[in-house]
């Protein structure tokens, strides 16, 4: 692989341990997947921090690592863990929360911000056609697909050390050719709420698989695309589609393969919800929008009722722009209650709900994976209804 | 004599020990003891440390980088290990831990025949011979 000058002396050890380290890492990957060089990011977002997962060993690393004097050299952000910082939500195992904060302190030293959230576009958006190492493929997809900056689906401790060295290998999605449609989506439905997207996002990314669709439908809002997006993500391995209307970059359909999605092939499971033990919205964590919608249902519907519980996840960083200007109090005065540094597919809820409902795709398809809960699919819309008994 | 594809640098010599299927780092050994947890593993109860671990290829969750990084922080890594092919997460893990890592397309070195053999991989020739 060609090196710059630069880029030599850190993979010779000349700014350190640390770097040198992280540098031999990116670079015998990118030999590895055939990279002929490097490409400068400017912004990093590390997944695959929670204790849960990665246990002592991942936290003795990165410990290490900072103690090695180890420093971002980009604006770097960090995914959800499994519990809220703030305040106490849900039970954790002995000495459970001790460990991950040694992991989030670690972070901290390494000059990580700490946003415990996956929607680090909230925290500050890149801009168009900037190369970022993003790992949290919800935000991948909609980092290459809505803003139009370039990112692979980054695994593991690689966002770390890209962040690091201020550098990732250039391949992949990094690359114009390699950003191309593999298949066309024609979508025949009529309003798709965002129920509906996260189901069609399923269906999607289960067709797809690692492809790249370019994807023809009505018209959503900001909310409704970020489901779906992040529900082909999840039942796909899918880091880019072209929604049209939505995706800046062009793209050549012709000769591809096209695909017709309508109304019966998609599946929604609705008879279960209203007796759901927690309606939960926040998957990806939500955005002021969310909150002002969610509360706007509310204040017509009425409060949470007794026996139920509605929860909204979210970013710290939205969190206190919701505060600020008012909603968040309101949504918790009806009942609601607000989660930050969190959600319900990585926190250790066990058996706390046996159903849950949300609007939220991506939790759809993870729930019942992770923690054996039956799931229902409603909009917000109807979340609220249900939550409030109307 | 044998010839091998260097990924991670560093020579080693030692006896070999050889999984015959894939091991997940992060589940099937034991980042204290470098012992072999996997019930299905043909070297169940096998520690790994110290010896040249060949293994046709590693799979399983990402965490597995920093199981390779907690074994050679342990002093219980193995000397080097040999794999058919080599995929990132198993990479990541050996340059964090400092633990050679070579490919070879040999069918012989992966059918178990060289377990307990004393090996030596040669970076500098890329070859790895079998001492005896």
């Amino acid at each position: 692989m060609y090196l710059t000058k630069d880029e030599e002396k850190v993979y010779d050890g000349e700014e350190g341990a640390a770097s040198q380290k992280a540098m031999q890492v990116i670079v015998k990957l990118g030999e590895a997947v055939g990279a002929e060089r490097l490409v400068s990011i400017t912004n990093a977002h590390a997944s695959g921090l929670s204790y849960n997962n990665i246990g002592d060993p991942g936290m003795e690393f990165l410990e290490d690592l900072a103690n090695q004097g180890a420093r971002a050299k980009v604006y770097a952000t960090l995914n959800p863990i499994g519990y809220d910082t703030t305040k106490e939500v849900i039970p954790l195992p002995e000495g459970f929360a001790e460990k991950q904060l040694r992991i989030i302190n670690a972070f901290r030293k390494m000059g990580f911000n700490i946003t415990l959230s996956c929607t680090p576009y909230y925290s500050k958006m890149p801009a168009y056609g900037e190369h970022i190492a993003w790992g949290e493929s919800s935000a991948v997809i909609y980092a290459n697909s809505v803003v139009g900056a370039r990112t692979n689906r980054e695994g593991g401790p690689l966002s770390v050390l890209a962040a690091l060295v201020g550098k990732t290998y250039y391949s992949g999605l990094h690359i114009d050719e390699n950003r191309k449609p593999s298949v066309e989506i024609d979508v025949e439905l009529g309003k798709i709420d965002d129920a509906m997207a996260g189901a069609l996002g399923l269906k999607i990314g289960e067709l797809v698989k690692d492809g790249i669709p370019f994807i023809s439908m009505p018209k959503v809002g900001d909310t409704a695309l970020r489901i779906m997006l992040a529900a082909m993500a999840a039942s796909g391995s899918v880091g880019m589609a072209f929604v049209k209307g939505v995706t800046k970059e062009r793209a050549d359909t012709s000769g591809l393969e096209k695909i017709k999605i309508g109304e019966k092939d998609i599946s929604m499971e609705k008879s279960i919800g209203q007796a759901s033990e927690l309606y939960f919205v926040g998957c990806p964590h939500a955005s002021i929008e969310d909150m002002r919608d969610i509360l706007k249902y509310f204040e017509s519907y009425g409060s949470v009722s007794k026996g139920k519980r509605f929860w909204i996840t979210t970013g710290s960083d939205v969190y206190k722009a919701a505060a600020q200007e008012g909603v968040a109090e309101r949504l918790m005065k009806h009942g609601v209650e607000i989660i930050v540094d969190t959600c319900p597919v990585v926190a250790p809820l066990g058996s706390m709900f046996k159903s849950i409902a949300t609007n939220s795709g991506k939790s759809f398809f993870y729930l019942s994976r992770v923690h054996g809960t039956s799931v229902a699919s409603m909009s917000a819309e109807e979340l609220v209804r249900a939550a409030t008994g109307k | 004599m044998v010839k091998i594809k260097v990924i991670v640098e560093g020579a080693a010599e030692s006896e070999a020990v050889v999984s015959l299927n894939p091991i997940s780092f992060f589940g099937d050994i034991d980042p204290k003891t470098g012992v072999v947890k996997d019930p299905n593993s043909n070297i169940k109860g096998v520690s790994i440390a110290g010896k040249v671990l060949v293994v046709p290829g590693t799979r399983g969750s990402t965490v597995g980088s920093y199981v390779l990084y907690a074994l050679s922080k342990n002093n219980v890594a193995p000397k080097a290990i040999v794999v058919k092919s080599a995929e990132p997460i198993l990479i990541t893990g050996c340059i964090l831990g400092g633990i050679p890592l070579v490919t070879s397309s040999e069918d012989y070195l992966f059918n178990g025949q060289v377990g307990g053999k004393r090996v030596k991989i040669d970076p500098s020739s890329s070859s790895l011979e079998i001492v005896q």
